[in-house]
């Protein structure tokens, strides 16, 4: 809608923060600092955000910002205006086909969680063991086969998607400032107030499993955050493999004794320290805290340029940029880092914890249910998380609409209610078919990974790029530094143009080279490749080829609206 | 948790809060950004068919 603006600074940070505080703040930051070491993950994750997460961000802001000056809100518009050409702006259709795909599943998953608060709220679930556990997520979510989720009931997800579907729409309808603004005014502070009554709750839990009295949230803690890693081994034909951490100095006594008295059991198996300097020199850690930081700050969407956009040209950005980034810091760093991992542990052990898995959906929604279950007074603190969860996951979501609403909006001319019907029946088809191929989470994943990751990664490095290569990293510098009350030092150029690309190409060329094409570690090529390919003799997936092909059909579609728009038609024509 | 795991915790998590508190505190006691002379000579660039804008 022309001439939207923010109504307050603290509205839009507070917009920006949401969309980036989410479910990988509670569920995912907490599974990784406890995998990779507290104290080495932490350098390696305090590195990559003043030098990945801070510059991205920057960027995104001041391109952003200078776009929306100009008349430009959405990433294809803002990136051609910000380059001076319109095929710059069939590039930036990247940012607004990403952003709307991974809506339609991450609505889904919101869903869960709105699923979870309702049924822990209505005291519906009830489980003993984590099989049990995971038999009501398998079921909720319709896991077993193709179709079993559009099931109605308050037992399955349905009911809730349609509910988290609307919402979302009521509020991107209302416009930036009477609805994700408002929204998120609210929405924040009560997510930051939940987080604190858990995290209060969790550190005054005590004898959480009677039967296993060393199991505690003090373990959960160190177990996460001890620097040192003690680590049990086993000698697998003259190769040590680690069987698993060891946590608390009963523990390390209590084995250190088994292997002196079991016979020929030293010469099998050995306790090993890693300090945190031998945790530095393993690239997992730094590929790790890097995605980390990267995707936990949501930079490289294109969100926050479609947010920033709607900044005044005389606005502070630097100051609003820092002030967002530290405030998703500090919901994963203080609320994330405290309360998933430590309950898994105080409930399960170390050993029990890491067998359950600490994934996202395995930590979240089969471990803590049956921790809530269990604790007292748990329906009303699983309600409480799982709401929570909730929020962080809507104050996201809206962020992923708005970048294709804007570019809707801005090369068709169509108003806010045909824009929105538009988009909406876009996203509730995709959002049908993801819902529908829900065996093995199939259609999601092939999603996750194509969007949620390497076009993501793509994404950024091109941003990145064109902020500091093409347009010049000292007028960007100015750009950003005018109307800001804190102002970027000049050494942030060297920064922004060597370190921050270097280091997002390196991360990006590892992690692709090792996890995805199987050249470096395991050899083994990525399923999501052979998905498309096929491979072992097994012909390609089905779901993933129709889930690319839907991906094709929406670049295709925007790029369509693109050309025949003659909003675009001048920006390589532009007056200097 | 050992002593060096309390100290890794106290750190991250107290430098995050910090960071963001002082920002917060920025946000709320700072006025309103002005444009200033280091945005001149910056090129600002407009499109020409877009009268609204046109300086």
């Amino acid at each position: 809608m022309k001439g939207e603006r923010w109504n307050s600074r603290l509205g839009v940070i507070l917009a920006v923060a949401g969309s980036a505080v989410g479910l990988g703040n509670f569920l995912k930051f907490p599974g990784q600092v406890a995998m990779y070491g507290g104290a080495a993950f932490m350098i390696a994750y305090v590195l990559s955000f003043f030098l990945v997460g801070i510059p991205i961000s920057i960027a995104e802001w001041t391109m952003g910002r200078h776009g929306g000056a100009n008349g430009f809100n959405s990433p294809p518009g803002i990136l051609g205006f910000f380059c001076g050409s319109k095929k710059m702006a069939y590039v930036g259709i990247t940012g607004a086909v990403l952003t709307v795909l991974i809506y339609c599943y991450y609505i889904y998953i919101e869903a869960w969680c709105l699923g979870y608060a309702y049924n822990f709220a209505a005291g519906a679930l009830d489980f003993r063991t984590l099989e049990e556990s995971g038999g009501f997520f398998s079921d909720f979510i319709g896991a077993a086969g193709n179709g079993e989720a559009f099931g109605i009931g308050v037992d399955k997800v349905l009911i809730f998607l349609v509910i988290a579907f609307f919402l979302n729409f009521w509020m991107i309808y209302r416009g930036v400032s009477r609805g994700i603004e408002l929204f998120c005014k609210y929405a924040m502070p009560t997510l930051i107030v939940l987080a604190i009554l858990i995290v209060a709750r969790m550190m005054t839990l005590s004898n959480v499993s009677p039967e296993h009295p060393e199991r505690s949230i003090n373990q959960g803690l160190g177990f996460m955050w001890n620097p040192v890693k003690v680590v049990l081994e086993e000698d697998c034909g003259g190769e040590w493999r680690e069987v698993r951490q060891l946590v608390g100095n009963d523990e390390i006594n209590r084995e250190m004794e088994r292997i002196k008295t079991a016979p020929d059991s030293d010469q099998r198996e050995r306790i090993r320290s890693i300090s945190v300097a031998q945790q530095l020199m393993n690239p997992s850690i730094w590929i790790a805290a890097a995605g980390q930081v990267f995707f936990s700050l949501t930079v490289g969407f294109g969100a926050i340029m479609t947010y920033a956009s709607y900044l005044k040209r005389g606005d502070d950005i630097v100051l609003s940029s820092l002030t967002s980034c530290s405030a998703n810091e500090f919901c994963e760093v203080c609320l994330g880092g405290m309360i998933t991992v430590p309950a898994a542990v105080a409930f399960f052990g170390v050993s029990g914890a890491i067998g359950a898995g600490l994934s996202l959906f395995d930590l979240g929604f089969k471990v803590l249910p049956l921790f809530f279950v269990s604790m007292p007074l748990g329906g009303f603190f699983g309600f409480l998380f799982f709401f929570l969860l909730f929020l962080a996951a809507v104050t996201s979501s809206l962020s992923m609409l708005q970048p294709s609403l804007a570019f809707i909006e801005e090369a068709t001319g169509l108003r806010r209610r045909f824009s929105t019907l538009l988009l909406g029946l876009l996203t509730f088809f995709i959002t049908g078919f993801v819902v529908y191929f829900s065996k093995g989470l199939k259609a999601m994943d092939t999603l996750d990974f194509w969007m949620g990751q390497v076009a993501i990664y793509v994404f950024a490095m091109i941003q990145i790029i064109a902020f500091s290569w093409h347009f010049g990293v000292g007028k960007g510098i100015r750009l950003a530094n005018a109307g800001s009350i804190i102002k970027l030092p000049a050494f942030c150029g060297f920064i922004l143009k060597y370190i921050t690309p270097t280091v997002l190409l390196a991360v990006f060329a590892t992690w692709f080279a090792k996890d995805v094409m199987g050249l470096l570690g395991s050899g083994k090529l990525s399923p999501y490749i052979s998905d498309l390919v096929g491979a072992d003799g097994k012909p390609p997936n089905a779901v993933a080829l129709m889930t690319m092909a839907i991906v094709v059909a929406m670049f295709a579609f925007f790029a369509l609206i693109l050309s025949s728009s003659k909003r675009y038609d001048k920006l390589g024509r532009r007056k200097k | 948790m050992t002593f060096g795991g309390w100290l890794t915790f106290i750190l991250s998590a107290g430098s995050v809060t910090v960071l963001f508190g002082w920002c917060l505190w920025r946000v709320i006691t700072s006025k309103r950004g002005v444009e200033d002379e280091s945005s001149e000579g910056i090129d600002i660039y407009e499109i020409q068919n877009i009268p609204k804008k046109r300086k």
